[in-house]
């Protein structure tokens, strides 16, 4: 991404509301695509998005301009987002996450499963599997695979050398794989009990 | 390909020593060609690897859903609305840095009260003359406060709109202009559509989202929305009522408003519009249907920019308006609230209800 434009980025960093409208609008998408798959619920990712944006805005003054804006922003996101997330495990139980699936949907309304329920179930299930894996795990695959981001803009952003990037991306891939074949596992030894 | 020193024609093949995390990773984003292979031989840990290639098309394949359209302008609300301390020193100084408020905070240094005694001890005489004028002063205020109150209110309507920090709730007169002979158009009279005079000079200016969810926690928030014809507002409205607080919707919005609680918001009479023909009588006064709604919401900027934009997106005109006497509204009471600790801890403070005044053409 092109660097900002430098009299846009000073007047924004003085506190100019037209100009930090027009530095931060361009990102809002992603800072709220990478709240809404690291915490789910739609109404918390609009609330962690604000806060996320609000700190951005009031850290923006420490903004040297080494990282691009968007890895910097990046950073500011997850670090919120982190955040909320060990706060909210303090504070309440963790449920563990259901993955009850719908597949036998299809079946109990009468007709065959078509390619299009499997690839929503599929869907839903990978998206309630990464909501039971831990937070760094979560953060990571949001940023490969949800974002996009190459190894390089992910250790600027995670602030870790690209050699830990892979290493944990392999691991969350794991474990993101250990908790699909698990919920297969259950959901094969409800088939048989049923 | 790999950038590990190794001869990338060898692994798979014969090869020695385990495999590495970031081999396996090559594998399964397909940047290794040489374990294309490995993924051929149908082997355990090949299918494994397959599997967690199916999981990364399925996550790539998520995609992004767009950000409400509210969202930065609730950040900026809410990072903007606060004064900076430094700014204001500097504007004592009579040269501030710059002519904008800079958004960092300067936290002030720590103040107490006992080191401040402790170091200064010819301070505490002052302390204490000043609590002495502190005091008399108090009492002064309070006299002069409660002769104010026991003067008789005026009698005249301009009169009480003044001494009321709100606008004026009286009547409003509507009368038909008559259209004066320089101004008819030479083809023929034409209809000039005449409304209530404007209302004095003395509205305050529409809180921010920020300004409004304190307001909402004090009960002196009214959200105003207007629109056009009932008929084809009325089923957005009624769409607007048929979900609960949960974890896609952060307000809910039912039918009415206790009587107690509409008596207290001492509403304007709705404007009316009167269409007068050219130098006759009034020709047809529009009274819009006013009814009332009750929203209930967490006390937060973005539950209520919610709440905003779908009243918006059902056709309205909405306005946030500022009232000076609370009016506490009761909150619908859901299952979800008795399992209030099973939701995310956002969720966790209490919901408050606020009134919803709509008003549509007939």
């Amino acid at each position: 991404m092109p660097r900002p434009d430098p009299d846009i980025l000073k007047r924004a960093q003085d506190g100019d509301r037209d100009a930090l409208d027009a530095l931060l609008r361009p990102e809002m998408d992603r800072v709220y695509a990478t709240c809404r798959r690291m915490v789910g619920s739609r109404q918390d990712a609009e609330e962690l998005a604000q806060d996320a944006l609000v700190k951005v805005i009031r850290g923006l003054p420490t903004y040297d301009g080494r990282a691009s804006l968007s890895t910097w922003m990046t950073r500011v996101t997850i670090n919120a987002c982190l955040s909320w997330m060990r706060s909210r495990a303090r504070k309440s139980d963790k449920r563990p996450i259901s993955l009850e699936q719908p597949d036998t949907l299809a079946g109990e309304l009468g007709t065959p499963p078509g390619v299009q329920v499997e690839e929503n179930t599929a869907r839903s299930r990978v998206e309630r599997a990464l909501e039971a894996l831990k937070p760094e795990h979560r953060a990571i695959l949001v940023l490969r695979d949800v974002r996009d981001l190459d190894y390089e803009a992910i250790g600027s952003a995670l602030d870790m050398p690209i050699g830990t990037v892979k290493s944990r991306l392999f691991r969350a891939r794991a474990a993101l794989r250990g908790v699909l074949e698990e919920d297969q596992r259950a959901t094969a030894d409800r088939a048989e009990d049923a | 390909m790999s950038t590990n020193g190794r001869n990338p024609e060898s692994e798979g093949a014969g090869r020695t020593g385990p495999i590495t995390e970031a081999e396996l990773l090559g594998a399964i984003e397909a940047e290794s060609p040489a374990f294309v292979e490995l993924n051929k031989q149908g082997t355990a840990s090949s299918r494994r690897i397959a599997a967690m290639r199916g999981d990364r098309a399925v996550l790539l394949a998520l995609g992004g859903e767009p950000a409400p359209a509210w969202l930065l302008d609730a950040a900026l609300d809410e990072a903007i609305g606060e004064f900076d301390g430094e700014t204001l020193r500097r504007l004592g100084e009579g040269t501030p840095s710059s002519d904008r408020l800079p958004v960092s905070r300067v936290t002030p240094e720590r103040f107490t009260l006992v080191n401040w005694l402790r170091t200064h001890p010819q301070r505490v005489a002052f302390s204490l003359a000043a609590a002495v004028v502190l005091l008399v002063g108090g009492v002064a205020g309070l006299s002069l406060r409660g002769w104010l109150r026991s003067t008789p209110a005026p009698s005249s309507p301009i009169a009480q709109a003044d001494n009321r920090a709100t606008p004026a709730a009286g009547s409003v007169e509507i009368k038909a202009r008559p259209i004066e002979a320089a101004s008819v158009d030479a083809t023929g009279p034409r209809v000039d559509a005449v409304t209530a005079p404007e209302e004095p000079a003395v509205a305050r200016a529409a809180p921010t989202l920020f300004e409004a969810a304190g307001l909402i926690e004090e009960g002196r928030l009214v959200v105003m929305a207007r629109g056009g014809s009932s008929p084809s507002i009325a089923p957005a409205i009624e769409a607007l009522t048929r979900h609960r607080i949960d974890r896609e919707h952060s307000w809910s919005l039912s039918a009415g408003v206790p009587e107690a609680a509409l008596a207290l918001l001492d509403l304007p009479k709705a404007e009316q519009t009167a269409l007068a023909s050219d130098g006759g009588p009034v020709a047809e006064v529009i009274v819009p249907e006013r009814s009332m709604w009750s929203a209930k919401l967490h006390p937060t900027p973005t539950a209520l920019a919610a709440l905003l934009e779908s009243l918006r997106d059902a056709g309205l005109d909405v306005e946030l308006r500022e009232v000076d006497v609370p009016v506490l509204i009761e909150p619908v009471v859901d299952p979800d609230d008795v399992l209030w600790w099973s939701r995310a801890p956002s969720s966790w403070k209490r919901a408050a209800a606020i009134p919803v005044v709509v008003e549509t053409l007939p």
